[in-house]
């Protein structure tokens, strides 16, 4: 157990409270590391020796969440030793969601909060890249097609609501838990998958903890640290006059900061590294495509180029980015077009 | 805890020197310029007490409500929701309920 987790714990109810009165509990709906679903809960409570009427899920699912975050938190110091000094930084697992992830570098410490919205988001983007559709030949084929389509759909769909503050409509959700995928072309690539991004959620906002106090978001120091190429920054510039390099500079260094925190805990697997590499990116494409369809202007596209000119360096080739464009055209973005029908009155 | 989100730092600055000028600084956390995920910056003045004096509470009313119809693009956020169209009655009432809460919520249990 951490040190500071007493700490980090009474920073968690700080928010909580904060948040409980106004923001949108959709934690039901959401599912993030740790969490028993609704569906599993009979068979756990029977091998814990548990009551299951009388288990505090919700009690059992946050702890567990904010275990697992702590975990990850350890892992990213324990493999790169120059993280040190944020040993005394409290990450918050936030089961409500106000669709916030955030570093409070200012905060004594350093305060990172991240909301199970993106934890779960992060799970949407493993899971529709490793749902199993079955062979053409299937006689049901049509029928399991559409089925995972109409799941991952309605998830899109959540992610779509919550962000917009839409008043959700308790029914129509639970066909997420109804439908829960269970068959994946690679069960345990689905898992370290979605292990993997959760981690690079909490290694991106320890980057931000890391570098990003006020003083020292400027070009010039951004320069200096060298975590991002000048030729990205050139041919973004090159590509848009609008956005200033200011509102995307700093986010482009801890994605980047935080893939090599991550690399660097997976070691030299090289099947690990490129299974990581080419889910992120997948991730990015579904982000982007997640803020198109809420309509709010973000910097996730000039974000996906420089994490694809990383890979890129990293891998020596185009083949991951150019898989997870290929998947993502016939997944992620089948998925968000599903959802738009849904949408329509 | 009370969270007050605003996009201007300058507008954050004034809101929290008007409650550290009453509590002690342990209490009162500002933090500017976090990133969110999405890239999103906020500025934030976080207030852990839960008891602010009455006065305190209205001039930061007046402060927030100001900001907004200063310029109608500026977002203030109270504990995660956007306060445009509030009266600095309406938010005074809302700042006072969250420090209720959290006393209540805090209290030592008997």
């Amino acid at each position: 157990m951490p040190d500071n987790l007493e700490e980090t714990l009474l920073w968690h109810d700080r928010f909580d409270r904060a948040f409980g009165v106004t923001a949108s509990d959709c934690s039901e709906y959401l599912d993030w590391p740790g969490k028993t679903l609704p569906s599993a809960q009979a068979h756990i409570a029977s091998l814990t020796g548990r009551d299951r009427e009388e288990t505090d899920w919700n009690m059992l699912n946050r702890v567990r969440g904010q275990v697992k975050f702590d975990v990850y938190k350890s892992e990213l110091i324990q493999a790169n030793p120059d993280a040190a000094v944020l040993q005394e930084a409290k990450v918050v697992f936030l089961m409500r969601s106000i669709g916030d992830a955030r570093a409070m570098t200012e905060i004594p410490g350093g305060v990172v909060r991240v909301d199970a919205l993106w934890l779960s988001f992060a799970s949407f983007a493993a899971q529709s890249l490793f749902a199993a559709y079955p062979p053409a030949s299937d006689p049901n084929f049509d029928d399991i097609r559409l089925g995972i389509a109409m799941h991952f759909a309605t998830r899109a769909l959540l992610y779509e609501e919550i962000l917009l503050h839409i008043p959700l409509e308790k029914d129509k959700y639970e066909f997420i838990w109804e439908t829960w995928p269970v068959r994946f072309d690679d069960g345990d690539a689905m898992i370290f998958t979605w292990t993997a991004l959760g981690r690079f959620l909490v290694a991106h906002e320890m980057a931000h903890l890391l570098y990003h106090e006020p003083v020292s978001c400027n070009e010039d120091a951004a320069m200096r640290r060298g975590i991002v190429r000048q030729g990205w920054i050139d041919a973004l510039r090159a590509t848009d006059d609008v956005v200033a390099v200011d509102e995307y500079l700093y986010e482009i260094e801890a994605d980047i900061e935080a893939i090599r925190m991550c690399l660097n805990f997976l070691g030299n697997n090289s099947l690990l590294q490129s299974t990581f590499l080419a889910s992120l990116y997948y991730m990015f494409l579904c982000l982007e495509e997640l803020s198109l369809r809420v309509g709010t202007a973000t910097v996730f596209p000039q974000r996906r180029f420089c994490i694809g000119q990383y890979i890129g360096l990293v891998t020596g080739s185009d083949d991951l980015v150019g898989h997870s464009e290929e998947q993502f055209k016939f997944r992620g973005k089948v998925y968000f077009d599903v959802a738009q029908e849904l949408r329509q009155p | 805890m009370i969270v007050i989100r605003i996009d201007d730092e300058e507008g954050a600055k004034q809101v929290h020197d008007l409650v550290s000028g009453e509590l002690s600084p342990d209490l009162v956390h500002m933090s500017r310029g976090s990133r969110g995920f999405d890239g999103t910056i906020a500025n934030d003045v976080i207030i852990l007490a839960a008891i602010v004096s009455p006065v305190v509470i209205k001039r930061i009313a007046d402060v927030l409500v100001s900001l907004i119809t200063s310029k109608t693009q500026r977002e203030v956020m109270l504990n995660g929701v956007t306060i445009k169209g509030y009266s600095a009655a309406d938010v005074t009432r809302l700042l006072s309920a969250s420090g209720a809460q959290e006393a209540q919520e805090t209290q030592p249990k008997a």
